[in-house]
């Protein structure tokens, strides 16, 4: 998958672009608006992290020139400003998705993974699987090694979340975000909480834990075996 | 000196008072002394007429008594002892003159042949006023026919007139120039007074820019219009030092609640470089730097929302919130938290109740409530959530039975970053109130909480249905 990135901060620039290449992407890194939508003109990528303020073009006038000319891969738009008008302003001008500086790098992952998954038109499995614990989504029913595990609701969401996002750490508020529906972050800790009665059910009689918390950054389902 | 002091003052507003009123006081004065004069100048012309009418019946009278020869005798004296100022001619009717006197100052005055007319038509007299070249003064003279063939006829140098109308007429000239001035102070006076009151408002207003904020412009009840001017110049300033003491605070505040988490981050990072740092000290580190990281991204992104949300800078999103379901969902959410300090949720709902408004505005106002009630709780104690609608109001109120909240707080609980000394040892950033009344504010509601010291908090939301 090939990437672009326009962003000035060079140090913003070098960690997004270690991390997406450590995901497999290909990143090309331009630092002002003019060589980035010149080779968003003419390269074939499959997706761009474009922040807003850039030197020379700024980032809605090149995403603007971008879909006038009929580029239409989708474009993640970073910014550090965070009104609602300035997203709504985003996401009208052309971008597919907004991300307000400083972000979680979990999140810029998951939500440029999101934009390509919505745009080559490959939806979620309805069955997922990762290391023996097999999670259906039509049936509702979640097994591991062949045993079932009862699950509350919002247990299952959770689950789901991040079974959809195997081997990816998410953060707690994408957490909050896309289980909850909230789109802020307690100041309590109740995601915690929460995986913790999902360790319960899930990891507990097994050697192979599959759910590992990465301190300060978020929580990831990975089998190491 | 004075010159350059009008220059300055040219556009103030007692200048141009004072000007105004000066010339329209003079403008009125000249107008009533011209009016004054005028008459005046009409009846010293009247005089001078009724004289002249009195000498001709005198000699009309004379002309019947002792005929022409007695007339003769009578201007012959009065020539004599009225000197050159008056002369005297009798005429015949067709106009050739049988004996004129004092003609000397008088020449070139002929007959007029108007006056011949008029008598002939048997008019009694006739007046006219002429000039003499080389004279300065003009002469009035009268015509009138004292027998059937005879006009008397008589002028006299109108000198002495002019000379009481110039005289009277230097006096105004004189007059005027001071009261001009007499004018321009009394309006100055004026001016001055009627606008102390603004000079008062002003003075205060530099020394507070100077930096003294405290200082009010005194109300003295003089006007209407300046007590008015002066009292909100106060109320506007009590106003601006509140915002302005609010700021100070908040700003001290946010230094602190800043300083405290840099402090920590650049603490381990200088401990861990320092030191002989394992591969497991650093991982600390950079796990601690992002939690603190967080908590600060919390701290700005929360007074942003505070203040957005105050200013109404976003403009609500209006869509229908089934209040019961987010209470519901909110308990869900800290249903673990709850259970882990062993206190029981307690949810007195309706089937349904729906409001407009803005869904995760609402849901961050019962998260913060319900959040509350449940840190500031004590081990197996309660929180009782209801919800209810009442006439056109919805009430939802948030019970605990947690530590209370000290009298002298209450009023400051809902004062950005403000905190208890017994809340301060609890995580927390000490903004959820703030937002929570921003947020109910904008929802053109109030809440209102009641606490007693080691029995529980009691907040209140009311909002418009």
């Amino acid at each position: 998958m090939r990437l672009l990135l326009i962003e000035d901060d060079v140090k913003i620039a070098l960690f997004v672009s270690k991390g997406l290449k450590e995901a497999g992407f290909a990143v090309d890194h331009m630092e002002n608006g003019e060589d980035g939508l010149h080779m968003a003109l003419n390269e074939p990528y499959d997706v761009a992290v474009v922040d807003l303020m850039l030197p020379k073009i700024d980032g809605l006038t090149v995403i603007e020139e971008m879909r006038s000319s009929g580029i239409n891969f989708p474009v993640l738009i970073l910014s550090a400003r965070r009104t609602v008008d300035d997203r709504v302003k985003g996401l009208t001008t052309g971008g597919d998705d907004y991300l307000t500086k400083p972000f979680a790098f979990s999140e810029l992952l998951a939500r440029v993974q999101a934009l390509l998954r919505r745009s080559t038109g490959v939806s979620g499995s309805a069955r997922l699987e990762v290391g023996g614990l097999v999670l259906d989504i039509l049936s509702r029913k979640v097994e591991r090694a062949g045993e079932a595990i009862e699950l509350q609701p919002l247990e299952f969401s959770l689950l789901e979340y991040l079974m959809r996002n195997a081997g990816q750490v998410v953060s707690k508020t994408m957490i909050m975000e896309h289980v909850w529906d909230y789109n802020f972050n307690p100041e309590t800790n109740v995601v915690e909480a929460r995986i913790c009665h999902l360790r319960d059910k899930i990891d507990r009689d097994f050697e192979d834990k599959l759910i590992q918390t990465i301190r300060g950054v978020g929580y990831v389902i990975k089998s190491d075996q | 000196m004075l010159l350059n002091q009008i220059n300055k003052h040219r556009n103030s507003l007692s200048f141009r008072l004072t000007v105004w009123y000066a010339l329209i006081f003079t403008l009125t004065s000249v107008l009533a002394l011209s009016i004054f004069y005028y008459h005046i100048s009409k009846v010293t012309m009247e005089n001078t007429d009724d004289e002249l009418l009195e000498e001709l019946e005198e000699f009309y009278a004379l002309m019947k008594e002792g005929g022409v020869d007695q007339v003769t005798l009578e201007i012959v004296m009065e020539s004599e002892s009225e000197g050159g100022g008056v002369f005297y001619r009798l005429i015949t009717m067709d106009g050739s003159i049988l004996k004129e006197l004092n003609m000397e100052a008088y020449e070139g005055v002929g007959v007029s042949a108007d006056a011949l007319a008029a008598i002939g038509k048997k008019e009694q007299y006739f007046f006219e006023t002429i000039s003499i070249p080389g004279n300065d003064y003009k002469v009035r003279i009268i015509y009138g026919a004292i027998s059937p063939s005879m006009i008397f006829n008589m002028g006299i140098s109108l000198e002495d007139n002019y000379e009481f109308l110039g005289i009277f007429r230097n006096l105004i000239l004189l007059l005027m120039i001071p009261l001009f001035f007499v004018a321009a102070f009394i309006g100055w006076f004026l001016a001055r007074h009627a606008l102390k009151g603004v000079e008062e408002v002003t003075q205060t207003a530099i020394e507070i820019s100077k930096g003294s904020i405290d200082k009010r412009v005194e109300v003295k009840r003089r006007h209407y219009e300046i007590d008015r001017l002066a009292n909100t110049f106060n109320e506007m300033l009590d106003r601006i030092q509140t915002l302005i003491k609010g700021m100070h605070e908040m700003n001290d505040n946010v230094a602190h609640d800043l300083r405290s988490p840099l402090t920590r981050i650049r603490g381990i990072a200088e401990m861990t470089l320092v030191g002989n740092g394992s591969m497991h000290d650093y991982t600390e580190m950079a796990a601690n730097t992002i939690e603190e990281c967080d908590k600060l991204i919390e701290i700005i992104n929360t007074m942003m929302d505070i203040t957005e949300t105050e200013a109404g800078v976003n403009q609500f999103k209006s869509e229908p919130l089934n209040i019961v379901d987010l209470v519901l969902s909110a308990c869900d959410l800290f249903d673990p938290i709850a259970k882990e300090k062993e206190i029981q949720l307690i949810t007195l709902l309706p089937e349904t109740l729906v409001i407009d408004g803005d869904k995760s505005k609402m849901q961050r106002l019962i998260t913060n409530l319900l959040e509350n009630a449940i840190k500031y709780n004590k081990e197996g104690g309660t929180v009782t959530i209801s919800v209810k609608q009442e006439n056109q109001l919805v009430n939802i109120q948030v019970e605990d039975t947690g530590v209370g909240i000290p009298e002298e707080d209450l009023p400051h609980i809902f004062e950005r970053f403000y905190r208890c000394d017994r809340s301060r040892s609890l995580a927390g950033i000490g903004l959820g109130l703030s937002l929570a009344k921003a947020i109910v504010r904008a929802f053109n509601g109030d809440i209102r909480v009641k606490s007693a010291l080691d029995r529980g908090s009691s907040f209140q939301v009311i909002l418009p249905a």
